[in-house]
């Protein structure tokens, strides 16, 4: 190493720790700022879509695993949609529990629902692939087994699927559950980090990912991709970028609401976390080479950002453990810059800039949910509870990822749903 | 079909949560928003300090100085705003893209054939399938699929 490196290390570091998440949370803010100028002030009422021509037919897939408890709310629910031609097709992926007697009951009572019994639990793709086969219609849109679709969502998500490049949207997850602490703070979470960058991501033209939760696909665009993979750790964000990839665009559309159950325990927390962390280090690996060579070159920077928020994680670690050992009375290399524990200039107007962000999204989002501004009074939490886990996980997810074995079969991991 | 009456949205909010948690998550949310509101004790006393003053309640430091705040500021400023305009540049290109696409035909639906030839089944029998109420599939790790109706 020359002489020049360690200062370069040591302005490096710490320019990057606070510049990532500083110059891309305001990034997120012009770009949802944009969908809303663009299109979403334009919008008809969340609770009124506007008419089309012609209301394409829709098979609903629900996934089901150990889902017994959830069901028959969620099966009720999406047959109480109000759109004029859809067919519901519970696949139950060899449930330990009675998810099978309760969806047979549903079944009979339930004339839209199909149910589908794999004889041995293959995980969520193969219940996919195997939905999306005895599917009778091309527009498919996938709910997990516990979420609960919004009456108006279908015809959103028809709306959308008017353009005809049109080969995957990503819905609008809204969490119902808020019990607790991390329930409330998820509320934001949704809103002021996925659902803002999902919109700069709309706005730029190239989804990160869909959420498994609720996503529509079209058939034809599923065949060229390859349909849902099953050796992939999170097929939703697998599947957006090989739809992207084949060509198709996948779309945001925020009035496609579902209602969802996150963990509210941290270890619950921590395990959807790692899962997701997991899912985006294989999706690094895996589209490596269509990058590099060329194949999807408008994917690039929503690749490159992945990266770098990688990075980030590695780098924020480590300068939290050398500020650590500060702390603790240890002076490591002055190579290796620390922060303070305690935030000085830079961390409070990362802090600022985040609560800037939340009040953003917070107002973008009353539009689908009234009262978000209360959800504001929790965010205060955000910058430790859920950038800490979030940087743990993604530095646990990568050594995993390396050490998993390519081949190997992703099975089901069934989340906490929180307190009821 | 199934009656659906509930309240919408479907919210679940302290089912079960005792008095006691709530008021404990409420005041240490607020202890963290008055430890927030001390450290940022200098930028509360550069916008307020003069009215603070004024209204004869003590003397603070009220000289903000911009020019060092913008130095450590500037390169950050800078990608700021190189990316607001590659992002707004970026969402003229998409929105033509959008409005562009609504002219587009619709794509042609996936035959059942493929899919059927992607199982391993022929088109009839996934046809056939298709219109059964409870069916058992049998999935095999090559995307074959063998579907019986359940006669149970």
């Amino acid at each position: 190493m020359d002489g020049s490196a360690p200062s370069w290390l040591a302005i490096s570091i710490p320019f990057f720790c606070f510049g990532y998440p500083f110059v891309m949370a305001w990034y997120w803010m012009a770009g949802g700022i944009l969908f809303y100028m663009e299109r979403e002030r334009l919008m008809a009422p969340q609770d009124h879509p506007p008419p089309i021509d012609h209301w394409p037919p829709i098979s609903i897939l629900v996934p089901c695993y150990n889902e017994a408890d959830n069901a028959e709310e969620t099966l009720e629910t999406a047959a109480a949609a109000d759109y004029p031609e859809f067919e519901i097709i519970a696949i139950n992926d060899g449930s330990r529990d009675n998810t099978a007697e309760v969806l047979n009951r549903l079944a009979g009572q339930i004339p839209k629902l199909r149910v589908v019994h794999l004889a041995k639990n293959q995980g969520k793709a193969t219940a996919l692939n195997t939905g999306a086969l005895l599917a009778k219609h091309e527009l498919l849109v996938c709910i997990d087994g516990d979420a609960l679709l919004d009456p108006e969502a279908l015809r959103w998500i028809a709306r959308a699927f008017r353009h005809g490049d049109v080969g995957g949207l990503a819905g609008n997850p809204r969490i119902r559950n808020r019990t607790s602490m991390l329930g409330r703070l998820q509320v934001g979470e949704f809103s002021s980090i996925i659902g803002l960058i999902r919109r700069t991501q709309t706005v730029y033209g190239r989804l990160f990912t869909v959420s498994g939760v609720i996503c529509a696909f079209r058939k034809a665009a599923l065949e060229e991709a390859g349909w849902w993979s099953p050796r992939t750790i999170t097929d939703d964000i697998d599947v957006t970028w090989r739809v992207q990839v084949a060509g198709w665009r996948v779309v945001y559309e925020p009035n496609a609401v579902v209602w969802i159950l996150m963990p509210e325990t941290l270890r619950g927390l921590w395990r959807q976390r790692l899962r997701w962390a997991e899912g985006g280090v294989q999706m690094m690996f895996a589209f490596f080479r269509p990058m590099i060579t060329g194949r999807a070159p408008s994917l690039l920077p929503t690749y490159i950002n992945y990266v770098l928020s990688l990075l980030w994680s590695y780098t924020m670690l480590l300068s939290l453990c050398v500020g650590l050992l500060w702390v603790v009375g240890f002076a490591p290399p002055s190579v290796l810059p620390g922060y303070q524990l305690i935030p000085e200039w830079w961390g409070l107007t990362l802090a600022i800039t985040y609560i800037a962000q939340a009040l953003v999204s917070d107002l973008l989002e009353r539009r689908y949910e009234r009262h978000m501004l209360r959800s504001l009074f929790w965010m205060i939490w955000y910058p430790m509870a859920f950038w800490l886990i979030g940087t743990a996980t993604t530095v646990a997810a990568f050594p995993r990822v390396l050490m998993r074995p390519r081949q190997e079969h992703t099975t089901w991991v069934s989340p906490d749903r929180g307190l009821r | 079909m199934i009656g659906v009456s509930r309240l919408w949205p479907p919210l679940i909010m302290a089912a079960h949560t005792p008095r006691w948690v709530k008021a404990r998550d409420v005041v240490l949310t607020l202890i963290m928003w008055i430890l927030f509101a001390i450290m940022l004790q200098t930028e509360f006393e550069l916008f307020f300090g003069q009215y603070l003053k004024e209204m004869g309640l003590g003397t603070f430091h009220t000289e903000p100085n911009w020019p060092v705040f913008f130095e450590r500021l500037r390169p950050y400023l800078i990608i700021m705003a190189a990316l607001a305009g590659f992002i707004t540049i970026a969402s003229v290109r998409t929105l033509r893209r959008h409005r562009r696409s609504l002219l587009l035909p619709q794509p042609s639906p996936l035959p059942a054939a493929v899919q059927a030839r992607r199982a391993g089944m022929d088109e009839a029998a996934l046809l056939a399938a298709r219109e059964l109420g409870i069916t058992i599939v049998h999935a095999e790790a090559d995307c074959r699929r063998r579907i019986e109706a359940d006669v149970r």
